[in-house]
């Protein structure tokens, strides 16, 4: 795994304000080594390449917020986390309205993400609401069978799912607001 | 090997000058200035301009919004940047403002009567105070916003864009209070507020609409 440089990379982004394309090659290619391993501990694999690539645009693009008297780290570290911030907004809302008893065949992979993505998120709310979300959001069980299995009634089944989804959003509101 | 991606980064870069804070204080000082031509120029200063200097209404209703302009181009210049952080004296310069107009409602409660306050908050001046506020407000929003709050990289762009609003409208009821001779503190709370509240909420709306990055 690549370790985070602080001199050699603050220097290099120093470099790169004043348009130096060598040093700019240098941090990028050390940079994406350093976020492919961020992202793995963070994201599924497949959402991997993207959200590194995300990051590396935003760099790219928003680099004149670099401030030059401080470190780079803090400032490439919080830009890589709003990159996932939003990788996980854009999946809870997915999996709100996506994710249904039909299970959409074309778009698998991106299922099977969200998936993952998820199951990490369902730690963060009350078990109660977890346990259904996961039947019915993952296990695609419908919300009769989600009912009967739990004694809950549909309407109540129907309102935990709401409740945990919106307090899962807030979780990841609340990640960014840190 | 090269990565095709990063080959495409690179050869646009291009030389960039960094975001610097000194720009957002020259930005508020420019705004200060121009408000002030406009005011002085059209309107024109309180009739009873060095009497409200001796009644101190000149420093308080003036110096509440100058405190607010300065606490919130503090947290503008730090959620400007992806890790920047609110600080907590930033946010006690906006209790700083607040305790000042709170006392002042408290010790003119103690002389001025219900029916005056009532008259007061019914004057016609109000829908003048409500449109010079908001609409010098809004322009001096919309110059913030094409040259800095655009090029800033916020984690929280509803703050910024609400931040832009109240900052906008602190300079503009700052200078405004210059010709505003009521001084009446909860006028100065229902008039300078809502006009303050309205750029506010237009600033978090756009922001949430157009500052994701």
């Amino acid at each position: 795994m690549t370790t985070y440089n602080s001199n050699k990379w603050d220097d290099w982004m120093r470099a790169a304000l004043d348009g130096d394309q060598k040093l700019y090659r240098l941090l990028l290619n050390d940079l994406r080594l350093w976020l492919t391993a961020y992202f793995k501990k963070r994201a599924p694999i497949n959402a991997i390449e993207d959200l590194v690539q995300e990051t590396l645009m935003a760099l790219h693009n928003k680099r004149h917020t670099y401030d030059p008297n401080y470190q780079f780290g803090p400032w490439i570290s919080a830009i890589a986390r709003y990159r996932w911030i939003d990788h996980m907004r854009a999946t809870l809302k997915y999996v709100e309205t996506a994710i249904n008893d039909d299970f959409p065949v074309d778009d698998r992979d991106r299922d099977e993400s969200a998936k993952k993505d998820v199951t990490s998120l369902l730690k963060l709310i009350p078990p109660a609401q977890a346990e259904v979300i996961e039947m019915v959001k993952l296990r695609q069980m419908s919300v009769e069978e989600v009912s009967h299995k739990t004694g809950h009634s549909p309407s109540s089944v129907k309102i935990m799912v709401h409740r945990g989804m919106k307090k899962m959003m807030a979780a990841v509101e609340d990640f960014q607001d840190e | 090997m090269n990565d095709p991606f990063i080959d495409q980064l690179v050869n646009d870069l291009q030389p960039k000058r960094p975001l610097r804070d000194t720009d957002l204080w020259a930005l508020g000082i420019i705004g200060f200035i121009f408000a002030a031509i406009a005011i002085a120029g059209t309107i024109g200063l309180r009739p009873d301009f060095f009497q409200a200097a001796k009644t101190g209404a000149l420093f308080w209703k003036p110096g509440i919004f100058f405190i607010a302009w300065l606490a919130s181009s503090l947290l503008i210049m730090s959620l400007s940047r992806p890790h920047g952080k609110i600080k907590k004296w930033h946010l006690s310069l906006f209790i700083l403002a607040l305790f000042t107009l709170l006392y002042q409602l408290l010790i003119q409660s103690q002389f001025v009567g219900s029916k005056e306050v009532g008259q007061v908050l019914r004057d016609k001046s109000a829908i003048y105070c409500l449109s010079i506020i908001t609409g010098g407000g809004g322009l001096l929003l919309f110059a913030a916003w094409k040259l800095w709050i655009t090029n800033a990289a916020s984690m929280q762009p509803k703050l910024l864009g609400l931040l832009a609003g109240l900052n906008a409208g602190s300079i503009m009821a700052a200078i405004y209070a210059m010709h505003c001779d009521i001084d009446v503190a909860l006028y100065v709370l229902v008039y300078y507020g809502l006009s303050i509240a309205m750029l506010s909420a237009v600033g978090a709306y756009f922001g949430q609409k157009l500052l994701r990055w």
